[in-house]
């Protein structure tokens, strides 16, 4: 649930999926307080590193027509990744030293998408095989692995999960 | 033909103001005197105008209307003499002004959490250049 906090006292939000609508501020007179803060709550950061496009805002008289708006520039940039809340790695075999399969659990945090991809580290005393290949077992309807190196795989998303749970 | 003590008055939009203290010039004749009141710009004349005549009427301190709408039409009235009986010429409609919304240069936005997909707090800071007037909205 978004909320705001405002400087001239009580606003109605009006969320409209990427669109908020601050409303019933001005009721009892004009806003000449032309410096302006907004504070809302429950807002959700994008998924990824990439900058953001621009927010924009518009200001809006009674009639209503365009009074003051800005549509570049105001953007933003995360830098910290969130963590998985999930994630077990189980060997078909225990034995030292066998050519085996594992069974990955993810459980993402964040929606994925097709093609995107997940990077696995293995232990460096681990080896990947140059033929390794990749199954989907739940959540997921296809996937593809690649070898970038002895100890880490790119496992690509090709179809979109069907749960988050994979 | 507009003869001594003859007069052009104008009327602005009703959304535009004149400062009170506004100073209004014509090239037409330096003899002419331009009067400003409550949105009424008269100009006595001082001598005579013929027809065609082409003015050029400048007014300062103008305030431009607050809403980037078409104005309604400003009106253009001249008479022979002092008197209102003695109409002309007039203009009442299709003169009108467009207004353009102003674009604001500061403004910024800081989220309290740079962590992917987190639900956080976003603060906007801004800087208007004109009032939201009452009942507007952002």
């Amino acid at each position: 649930m978004v909320s705001a906090s405002f400087p001239t006292g009580t606003c109605q939000l009006v969320p409209n999926s990427q669109i908020l609508r601050i409303t019933n501020c001005f009721l009892t007179g004009a806003m000449t307080i032309w410096t302006t803060q907004i504070v809302l709550n429950g807002i959700r950061n994008p998924p990824s590193f990439k900058v953001s496009e621009s927010f924009k805002i518009q200001t809006y008289s009674s009639v209503p027509t365009l009074t003051n708006f800005i549509t570049s520039g105001i953007t933003v940039q995360m830098n910290t990744a969130s963590t998985l809340s999930t994630f077990t790695i189980t060997p078909l075999d225990s034995t030292v030293h066998a050519n085996t399969k594992h069974a990955i659990r993810i459980i993402h945090v964040i929606p994925l998408l097709i093609n995107e991809y997940v990077v696995l580290n293995f232990d460096s005393t681990m080896q990947i095989s140059n033929t390794v290949s990749c199954t989907a077992l739940s959540g997921l309807s296809a996937i593809s692995c690649i070898r970038n190196s002895n100890s880490q795989l790119k496992i690509i998303y090709t179809a979109l999960p069907s749960s988050q749970t994979l | 033909m507009l003869v001594n003590l003859g007069f052009i008055q104008l009327r602005f939009p009703s959304s535009i103001a004149i400062d009170p203290t506004a100073v209004c010039n014509d090239n037409v004749t330096n003899s002419s005197t331009c009067v400003i009141n409550s949105g009424n710009i008269t100009l006595s004349i001082n001598g005579s105008i013929p027809a065609l005549t082409s003015f050029l009427l400048t007014v300062d301190k103008v305030k431009n209307s607050a809403e980037s709408t078409q104005t309604t039409s400003f009106t253009i009235y001249s008479y022979y003499d002092a008197l209102y009986s003695s109409l002309v010429d007039r203009l009442e409609t299709g003169l009108t002004v467009t207004m353009t919304a102003n674009p604001i240069t500061t403004a910024s936005v800081t989220p309290l959490s740079l962590t992917t997909y987190a639900v956080t707090s976003y603060t906007l800071n801004f800087v208007l250049k004109d009032d939201i007037s009452q009942n507007g909205y952002i």
